[in-house]
């Protein structure tokens, strides 16, 4: 039982920074491809496409600097699949209000499945190489910037050893030059006459 | 906590919360637009026409007025609106096909409002009012009286362009032929 509590507490700490993660992730994808529904316009869609998922990864991968890089794998993949939920949800949301029968994104004609499963596969495509990139890189760079405790305490206890070694081998020099000094003064010519 | 992390945990969270906030807002948005979208094409209903007759003056007038009404939860922007207006002639056949109202056509309004077209708020109505001049030369277009002795005003073409407050969303649909009947006066 010991044991199982540090890795749930490892498994709700993904699983919260993913799910946190799949917000902006599902934000930016909808303000990207539905921007009537936002409340402000912009331009940059391509830019926002992609951006916003490698900023999420970088940041999520940093989070995750504690954990292995599985980890920060599986959570890459827990944000991706939520965010897809968050979308699916939004183009659904006027059938689920009970507000229309049909979803007004979906044309005339149009299967709303078919529709739903080409936005996903396209925000799948589009966002999920770019968001393991962040995570990988974000997760790397945190090693430098914010080592891990474990990490920290195995660099800590390198660290203990050198020094610990250090303090050995000048103590072995400093034993032999003090051997050498009085070998010098034993040799016989060197030494005093009776 | 060490430092840095506590800054890319604090920027973290400002996407998580930003990002938060969009996805509300757009999926309000996207009902309340579609709840919109649903009912308002039903609530434009014709206002009034009158065809007043002024004394020493051979033009006839026509003013029509048009009450849009919201009945949705979210204010609607009224960007462009059209008609076309007709008299029915009485003769038998279909007084809505498209030749015989060419041939009845009195005039059109059009109006394109864009940004700055009005705000319907939700639960409120808006009372647009058209005025047109029949010149005399046209006049024999208003000589038909129904058995009532009253104008059997036709009022087609209608096209409707809204949007919503703050967002790009544009918005058309194209309201059936209505039918007035309008005593003349004067």
């Amino acid at each position: 039982m010991a044991e199982l509590k540090p890795r749930l507490w490892a498994f709700l700490e993904v699983m919260m920074y993913s799910l946190a993660g799949s917000i902006p992730v599902a934000a930016f994808f909808i303000l990207a491809f539905f921007p009537g529904y936002v409340p402000f316009s912009i331009t940059e869609t391509g830019t926002i496409l992609i951006l916003t998922p490698l900023l999420v990864g970088v940041l999520f991968g940093f989070m995750l600097s504690e954990r292995d890089l599985r980890s920060v794998a599986a959570g890459t993949l827990v944000i991706v699949i939520s965010s897809s939920i968050l979308v699916t949800a939004f183009i659904m949301s006027p059938i689920l209000a009970g507000v229309a029968s049909a979803a007004p994104a979906v044309a005339p004609g149009e299967v709303l499945e078919i529709y739903i499963a080409q936005r996903i596969l396209l925000f799948i495509v589009l966002s999920f190489p770019v968001l393991l990139l962040g995570a990988v890189v974000g997760r790397a760079l945190s090693e430098r910037v914010v080592p891990s405790e474990e990490l920290r305490l195995e660099l800590e206890q390198l660290r203990k050893e050198t020094r610990e070694w250090h303090e050995l081998l000048e103590r072995r020099a400093e034993l032999q030059r003090q051997e050498a000094r009085s070998a010098r003064k034993e040799e016989p010519g060197l030494e005093p006459k009776k | 906590m060490n430092r840095v992390r506590a800054l890319l945990l604090t920027a973290y969270l400002v996407i998580v919360v930003v990002g938060g906030v969009i996805y509300v807002q757009s999926l309000s948005n996207m009902v309340l637009y579609t709840e919109a979208d649903q009912k308002f094409p039903s609530s434009i209903y014709v206002n009034e026409v009158r065809i007043p007759r002024y004394a020493g003056v051979q033009d006839y007038s026509i003013i029509c007025s048009f009450r849009f009404e919201n009945p949705a939860r979210v204010p609607i922007r009224l960007r462009a609106f059209s008609f076309e207006i007709a008299i029915d002639n009485g003769a038998p056949g279909n007084p809505y096909d498209e030749v015989r109202l060419t041939s009845e056509k009195i005039g059109e309004a059009a109006e394109s409002l864009g940004d700055a077209g009005p705000l319907i708020d939700p639960g409120g109505k808006l009372i647009r009012s058209y005025a047109m001049r029949v010149p005399a030369a046209d006049s024999s277009l208003m000589n038909h009286l129904n058995a009532n002795g009253n104008y059997t005003v036709i009022l087609y073409g209608l096209a409707v362009s809204y949007g919503y407050s703050g967002t790009t969303l544009l918005r058309q649909f194209w309201p059936g032929i209505m039918t007035v009947e309008v005593a003349p006066i004067g």
